[in-house]
């Protein structure tokens, strides 16, 4: 998978190289064009949202079966920052940046499912975790192609994260006492510094309203990212000096 | 270049283990049982050192100048080895219990507290 992306990633700089190279352009048209995107987006699921069980073999890393027998749990989020578009040919458009992400990961547990899987200790441990909350504040490199025909514009490629800081909350189940049996919860916050190593395909649509210098472009689209999710996303992209009339 | 700087050195700022690293100061509480000896009881505190384990996912904790002991380690800090378990309770502070049964009628445990330095 690695190969691929970055077979893909050599195909778009040679390419971007060659139209920068061989591509003559209207004197009214700017090669580079800076704007700014801000939007909210809504991740959920293909599929059912409970993950099966699957069979365990001695031997096994522990992150293999982690999140089995758990709910994942839709969730929102934001992006926003800045993007580049590089004009290739007549329409066609390379588009890159660096936007702020904030993403969420939520896994959950049944109580009884883990009281029944799991021996419980005084102590937390991660057999006994009732939900996994991850926050992800990512720093998100876009590469995408770009179509412009008349107003509509429509985007294609991948949001990759390059770096994260990442704040896991960790809910544990703690049995207190034995006779009669009861249960509590506990609460644990890691925060870490991560490259996530994560791409998230993508794909935005978006229509341009042209305001004298300025543009704006409302826009719809669709994140797709690991456990089978997808964000349905919305915003704006605004152009603060519209050189690509 | 940045590359260089970042995973070149020592700790890499990337590993979830890194923020766990470092001297720590031991406070350990022993206690065996066997017909012979009776009931052995101590507590005592002393230096030590947690570093990166021989594998991606342990951290090996020393002191008292033994070679030390290799833990697997979680990502939300839990630790545990065969006999033993505990957690990093918070990046500076690790608590671990140890219990063996080494025959019907003799036992061992060992209760483990260190904080970072």
């Amino acid at each position: 998978m690695r190969k691929l992306f970055i077979t893909i990633g050599i195909i778009l700089i040679i390419y971007v190289s060659y139209g920068q190279d061989s591509l003559k352009y209207n004197a009214q048209h700017s090669k580079y064009q800076f704007s700014f995107l801000a939007g909210g987006f809504y991740k959920s699921f293909l599929g059912n949202k409970y993950i099966k069980p699957t069979t365990f073999e001695l031997g096994d890393p522990f992150e293999q079966h982690q999140y089995e027998r758990s709910i994942k749990i839709p969730a929102g989020g934001f992006k926003f920052g800045a993007l580049l578009d590089i004009r290739m040919a007549k329409h066609w458009y390379f588009t890159t940046g660096l936007l702020f992400c904030y993403r969420k990961d939520i896994f959950e547990y049944n109580s009884d499912t883990i009281k029944k899987y799991n021996s419980i200790g005084s102590i937390r441990n991660i057999y006994n975790v009732l939900s996994y909350n991850y926050v992800y504040n990512s720093l998100e490199i876009p590469l995408m192609i770009l179509l412009k025909f008349k107003r509509i514009n429509l985007y294609a490629g991948a949001f990759i994260p390059i770096l994260s800081y990442k704040v896991a909350n960790y809910t544990y189940i703690i049995r207190q006492s034995s006779y009669p049996i009861s249960y509590n919860t506990s609460e644990k916050t890691i925060k870490t510094l991560e490259v996530p190593f994560k791409i998230y395909p993508s794909w935005l649509m978006s229509y341009t309203i042209n305001l004298a210098k300025h543009r704006l472009e409302p826009f719809i689209g669709m994140d797709f990212g690991p456990k089978r999710s997808f964000c349905l996303q919305g915003g704006l992209i605004f152009t603060p000096y519209n050189y690509q009339k | 270049m940045l590359c260089f700087f970042v995973f070149g050195c020592k700790k890499n700022p990337f590993d979830y283990r890194t923020k766990y690293l470092g001297n720590y100061v031991f406070v350990v509480h022993s206690s065996s049982y066997n017909p012979l000896d009776g009931l052995i009881d101590t507590t005592f505190s002393i230096n030590g050192e947690i570093e990166y384990g021989s594998e991606k996912n342990t951290i090996l904790i020393s002191f008292g100048g033994s070679t030390g002991t290799d833990f697997k380690i979680y990502e939300d800090g839990t630790v545990d080895i065969n006999y033993c378990s505990g957690e990093f309770e918070t990046t500076d502070k690790l608590v671990y219990s140890c219990y063996r049964n080494e025959s019907p009628s003799a036992h061992s445990s060992l209760d483990v507290e260190g904080e970072k330095k």
